[in-house]
Parts: structure tokens; sequence; C-alpha cells
């Protein structure tokens, strides 16, 4: 007799996903899967309309990280109005845009750490699911709780004097941005009050990590096995191997730290990846050609990006990078887990980011906009919070947009976290009678590393209910619990 | 000014020239009547309803009746209120008017009306018809989708001889505002931005301009519409 | 309008409708009121009329027992969502 066991909606995580797993009559895992039920369908709507519309169009796609799909999608029109590929900008356009970016990185790392898996770390992956929350952190924790919701609010601010909104604005356009920094703007972030000021901010992000690194040392064991797996690494590097999450060329490592992908223009991306589709999810997977649909699968985000850079430019996220690859003795990190340390580096490299940037008096200038001669085709790439953002745009000679294509980082993503979420259900539920809540949180722990976006909303605050079926081959429901 | 009349807008005394269209005394006095297809300095029409008075228990469009000595006019009346409101909605729902991308947001004319009445969702079940986008055009972008026949392109955007770039094609709900495509290889770039901001929603855009002014700076972004009439 | 009060005609001639599709034809047709010409003007008639003098032929046609238009109760949502959090729903303030 097999058992098919069903996690949905997997909580904690942006969207809506729902995971099943297949038990043979002895407690084997058959087969586990990571289902994205969710359909956008952007790719198709945004045909036919002006192509200076797309930036933002489909950053509605999300709430959470819509300055990465705004401005992906305005570099590949950068390309398309002739203002180069990624780096024609005049400084003033190039470096709101990079603000606007850091911010967004800031409020989506803190939202993620502190709103949804600082829980996970506080109360223990089975831990009393009625407290393991946001709310619980505010009740045991409240000092860390108003720290997330700051540091979120600072980003939020950063956004909202970069693009105009916090949520969906306009600032970047094709070829540009469409408006500068104001002095008082400038200096209400510089020297505002305590807590909402940049100094406080780098602060603060130390301050996370250190608690992370507080976490890890005491949790070792458990951190360094939960769902290791070696795998490819892609992300963007600038053109000196140096961490950029704004723009840069490809280029991916394998488990063992040897380039597969030499920093390649990224208007060429579509030489290099491939993508497949699969009929039970609404997802597609990506992998490198060359390597094929068995070993051309790769990881994005944080930890994908702290294992293809060769370093980072700003002093104390340089100086914790050291430290983080020394635990791997400088080779590729594939803890599954080290992801929310790779991530509250990068945290602390975007507050570092937002402070330089913030002195530089390039924000307050007056030349917004480049334009050169018109191209069909553009490809723009970002690394987004959660990793490689594609954005690839063809318009038709009535300036429609023809034909789009996004591989958004949740995307990239897919095939490792249905391995992520296939090792974990075979470490704690092989042979299992009993499948406990905890068991179940271990398998969203794992998926939640990835901090995926399945779509556009936030509908969890760990607070939804959780369902669990147990289902024999002739589909009679052998068990069914319920938690909320 | 010998010849000014005295006239009532919901019981307050106003004083105009007679003859004078009821909008534009009103606004006179300081009364906010809003309109759509109603224009300074273009022959009124009456056709989008939305500046609908009450006198002497009729409805009346206010751009196009001309005020009189001792009129009553009813214009904020819950009754009243109610109907532009109605018809606001309708003009929601006859159409595909997706503000999150539009170029107009914040300066379009249609949305401020929505926020002044204060619509949240229109009562009417949205139609989401099957239009178009004309961008064949090398100076304009015609979105269909967000036309509602107003006819303020029509009358106002000519060439030197008078002749209108845009005109209707077909009739009824298959009614459209169509740009002349011999017509509209002629024209000029401030032509093109005339046409687009008289166009009260998002229907005529300028080519390859878009977003470029920010969020707080467009025309509705600090005060609601009818800001600039009331006292 | 006329459009719009076609459309409900053709859902309540589907057998779709429900006693509030009537009532709102009855309050959508007053905007009509508002035409610029006659022919607008009265063209919610035949509908107004035979709603008045012809009524439980319409109500042949709807669905009864059933708001099928409504289906979402925003009582028992309300509730529903205080039980996940644990909060005492406050229903007077709705």
């Amino acid at each position: 007799m097999t058992k098919k066991i069903t996690i949905e909606p997997v909580t904690r995580v942006e969207g809506h996903g729902k995971v099943t797993i297949h038990m043979d009559a002895q407690g084997n895992i058959q087969q586990s899967r990571l289902h994205i039920v969710e359909f956008r369908g952007f790719e198709r709507f945004v045909q036919g309309r002006p192509y200076w519309e797309a930036p933002v169009l489909v950053q509605r796609l999300c709430g959470i990280c819509p300055v990465s799909h705004h401005l992906a999608a305005a570099k590949a029109l950068d390309v398309i109005v002739g203002a180069g590929t990624g780096d024609g900008l005049t400084p003033t356009g190039e470096k709101m845009r990079r603000l606007m970016h850091y911010g967004q990185f800031f409020q989506s790392h803190a939202l993620h750490f502190f709103h949804l898996s600082a829980p996970d770390f506080l109360f223990g992956v089975d831990g009393d699911p009625a407290i393991r929350n946001i709310i619980g952190i505010a009740l045991t924790k409240p000092e860390l709780a108003v720290q997330g919701v700051m540091m979120r609010k600072f980003g939020q601010e950063i956004i909202r004097a970069t693009a105009g909104k916090k949520i969906h604005g306009t600032g970047a356009i094709p070829g540009g941005i469409n408006k500068n920094l104001s002095i008082e703007e400038r200096d209400e972030f510089l020297k505002g009050a305590d807590p909402l000021n940049a100094d406080k901010m780098v602060s603060w992000a130390q301050d996370a990590l250190d608690f992370f690194k507080g976490y890890y040392h005491a949790n070792k064991d458990f951190v360094d096995n939960f769902s290791y797996f070696p795998s490819n690494h892609l992300s963007l590097v600038r053109k000196d191997g140096a961490l950029d999450l704004y723009h840069g060329v490809l280029r991916a490592v394998d488990a063992d730290g040897k380039k597969i992908l030499h920093d390649i223009d990224y208007q060429e991306y579509a030489d290099y990846i491939e993508e497949e589709v699969r009929s039970w999810s609404y997802m597609k997977f990506p992998y490198l050609k060359e390597y094929g649909k068995e070993k051309g699968w790769y990881r994005v985000g944080p930890l994908a990006r702290l294992n293809t850079c060769d370093f980072i430019p700003s002093p104390l996220a340089q100086k914790e990078f050291e430290i983080y690859k020394a635990l791997t003795h400088g080779k590729p990190n594939n803890h599954c887990m080290l992801m929310h340390y790779a991530r509250l580096i990068e945290t602390l490299h975007a507050a570092e980011k937002i402070h330089e940037l913030l002195n530089d008096p390039d924000l307050l200038g007056t030349d917004l906009v480049t334009k050169g001669t018109k191209q069909k085709e553009g490809v723009g790439l970002i690394e987004a919070p959660r990793g490689t953002l594609f954005h690839h745009y063809r318009i038709n000679d009535n300036d429609q947009i023809e034909m789009a294509n996004l591989i958004v980082s949740t995307t990239n993503n897919n095939e490792p976290m249905n391995k992520a979420v296939n090792n974990v259900a075979k470490s704690v539920m092989t042979g299992k009678e009993v499948i406990t809540e905890g068991m179940m949180n271990a398998v969203e722990v794992a998926i939640r590393a990835y901090d995926p976006c399945l779509s556009c909303a936030t509908h969890a605050l760990g607070k939804m209910p959780l369902e669990i079926t147990m289902i024999d081959p002739n589909n009679v429901v052998l068990d069914q619990k319920r938690s909320h | 000014m010998s010849n000014l009349i005295k006239f009532k807008i919901d019981g307050v005394e106003c004083m105009a020239e007679g003859g004078k269209f009821i909008v534009e005394a009103a606004a006179e006095n300081g009364i906010y009547i809003p309109t759509l297809c109603n224009m300074k300095g273009v022959k009124p029409k009456g056709a989008c309803r939305i500046c609908s008075v009450r006198i002497n228990g009729r409805l009346m469009t206010s751009c196009t009746t001309p005020v009189t000595d001792g009129m009553e006019i009813e214009s904020e009346s819950e009754e009243i209120r109610e109907l532009r409101r109605s018809i606001v909605e309708l003009l929601f729902v006859s159409g595909n008017h997706f503000c999150p991308a539009c170029e107009k947001s914040g300066s379009c004319e249609l949305q401020a009306l929505g926020y002044y009445y204060q619509m949240m969702v229109p009562r009417f079940p949205y139609e989401f018809p099957q239009k178009g986008v004309d961008a064949t055009s090398s100076k304009i972008i015609k979105d269909q989708n967000r036309c509602i026949f107003c006819k303020r392109c029509i009358k106002t955007i000519k060439d030197e001889e008078g002749r209108s770039f845009f005109a209707f094609r077909n009739r009824g709900h298959r009614t459209e505002v169509v740009l002349d495509p011999v017509m509209a290889e002629k024209m000029d770039d401030a032509t093109a931005q005339l046409a687009m901001e008289n166009c009260p929603v998002g229907s005529i855009l300028v080519k390859e301009k878009g977003f470029d002014k920010p969020i707080g700076t467009r025309k509705f972004d600090k005060q609601p519409i009818g800001s600039d009439i009331k006292l | 309008m006329t459009q719009v009060m076609n459309n409900k005609l053709r859902k309540i001639l589907d057998g779709k409708g429900v006693a509030k599709d009537l009532k709102d034809l009855k309050e959508w047709s007053k905007v009509l009121n508002a035409s610029r010409c006659g022919l607008g003007q009265t063209a919610a008639n035949p509908i107004v009329s035979s709603l008045k003098n012809f009524r439980p032929l319409y109500e042949q046609l709807i669905q009864k027992d059933t708001d099928f238009d409504e289906g979402f109760d925003m009582k028992s949502a309300v509730q529903a969502s205080c039980n996940y959090v644990g909060r005492v729903p406050n229903f007077n303030h709705h």
C-alpha cells in the first residue's frame, strides 16, 4: 500500500504552492514534488502593449519585489531604446536605480528573515505552531520584531523616494529614471530620527547577522546536515568578479567551484539556457544547455551569488564574506540552511551600499535619460533578492511588444527546491508511521530557505491552514489532519 | 456688467452674466460641477451627462444649459451624486480601464472622478469588451480599451484647414474613435502632445513617451479634481 | 447602460437570475433618465413597465431560495478568519 501526503498550502512563503509526497508500504519515499499551482500569464498579456508600459505593467507580478521586475524590464528596454546594455545610462540614472534596488534588497531580505524565517530559528523547526510565527516573535522578543518592521520601513522609504511609491512605482523608464533625489530626501535618510537612518540600518544588519551566527553555532549539526546537496550555482557578477546585484556578466560554477559559464554577456542568455515544461507544475524548469536537463540545473539566490562572486565591494560585508567562505574552505557552499547566512551578508552589503550612494552627489544630478539608436530586441537581467531575474522583450515596427519571456528567480530555483523537498522528506519521514506537524514544517523550512516568490501576494503569516491527507492507492482517504 | 443676473445652486445665491452656461457660471461662483466631455473654448455637446443637474424637476446638462435669472439649480443632492457616480461606474465597466499600468494614471480625469465620488467597485458587471490598440501611426497610439467617446479629440485636434485628425467609426456599442491614417502621417509632435493632453483618459498616447512625470507631480496627485474651482 | 441592462435581462432569460437582478433592473433604469435624447430616456421603459405589470412572469424565471450572486457570506468569512487567529469578531463595526 502506498501513501500520498499533501502539504497545502505551503506557509510563510510568498504565494501559493503545495507539496505531495508519495510513500510506499514500507514507508519509503518514492517521490516528492513541489507544485506551483498558480498561473500568471504576464508573458501573454503584455503582448500588443506599447513597450514603455512594460516596466510598470510587469512589476504587478509581485508585491514583494516589484522593483526587481520594474528594473529588469527597464534594463531590457534600455537596450531597445539604444541606451546600451545596462551600463550606458547617465550616472544619475544608474545610481538612482541602484539605490532603488538596494532599498528593495534591504526590505525584502528583512521581510524574509524576520517575518518568515526567524520563527523557525527562535522556536525550532518543530516548535509549537501556535507561536511559531511573527506574532510569537512580537510577544517573546519584541525588540527583534520592531527591528524587522523598521528595517522594512527604511527600505520601503528608499523605494518611495526613488520610484514615487513604496509598491509599484514608476521611477525607471526606458533609458533612465524619471526623478532625482532631492537634498531633503537624502538628508532624511542620512540623518533621520533614530532608528530610521542609514547608520542604524547598517548596525542592525550586523545585529541580524550576529543573531543568525549565534543560532548557527548552537545548532551546527542540524544546519550543516539539513538538506545538503551539491549543485551548480548561477548569478550575475561584476566584470571584475565582485558581487553586483544590479548589473554584470553571467557566471555559473559547479559544486566544486569550477567555472562552467564563463562570464558571458547576458544578451546571449538564450544560447546557454533552456527551459523544460513538466506536466505537474505551472513553473518551468530551466537548465544550462551545455550540460543537459539532468546535470544542467542550477541554484540562484543569495547562496549562489556568494558562491560565484570573488569578493564583496563593501568593507563590512567583505569581512563577513571571508568568515563565511572559510566555513567551506573557499569552496562553494551547498548547505541549504546557510542560504540565510548568505542572505544576511547581502542585507549588510545593501545597507552599506545605500549609505555609500546617499553620499554620492550624482544622485542629485539632473541628466536623467539617455537614448540612442533603437533596437528591436532587448534582454535585461538583474539579481533580484531571490535570484537572477531574466526579462526578454521583442518589439514590432509599431513599438508594440511582440514577444516577452520572463524567467523569474523562483523558476530558476525550481529544480533545487524539488531536490530539497525530496531530501528532507526522505530524511525526516522515511519509515515513520505517523506524520507530525513538525515533519511537515521541516519540508516547508527547506522550501522557505529559498524564499520562493510563488506569485504576487503574501497571504502567509504562518497562520494559514495546513492540510495533510493520506490516501491509499484506490484514492481512499485514510487519514486527514488539519492544523492552523 | 449690466447683464448680471441672480440664480441659486443648491440654495446658494450666485451671480453671473446672463446666458453663460451653468458649468462656467458655477465655476465663477466657486462651485464645482464635474465635466468630462466639456472643454473650455469648445462648443459643448452634453454627451457624457456627468454634469447633469436638476432644474425645475428636469435633468439637464449644465454644460449646455445657459443660466437665466432666478434659476434654481440642484447639483449636489444625494440623487444627483448617485447619478454621477453611476455614470462614472458605467464608463469603467464599458471599457477596459486598468489604471495600474496606464500612463495617464494620476492625470486621468475619469480616475480622478472615480476618487471624487469615492467609487470602490462598480455596481455594474464588467463587460470586458474585446477592443484593440491601433499603433500604426508614427506619432500616436490609440488604445480603444480606454476610450470614453467624449469627442474632445475630434473637436480640438485639427489641421490648418480645419480637418479633424480623429473621427467616429461604426455605431452603437461598436462605436470607435479612430485616427485617420492619411492625416496621421502629417501630424507634428506638438499636435500629438496636445491630443494626448486633451484626452481625459489614457486612450491617446504619444509614442515613446511614458511615465516621465514622477508620481507626486501629476495633476491629481495632491488634490482632488475640482479643487481649483472650489472656494 | 442599455448594454448593461440587456446583459442582465439575458441572464434572467437564461434562468440564471436571482431576486436581486429584478431589483437592480428597476434601480439601474433611473440612470437612463439622464440620457441625452428621448430615445435613450425611454429605452428602459419596456423593462420597467413589464416588470410593473407582468412581475409574476419574471419571478417564474428567477431562481428561488438562492442568492447565487452573493454567494459570499461576509459574516461567516469573518468568523472563520477570526477562528484562525483567535480574535473575537466585531460584527457591529461592519
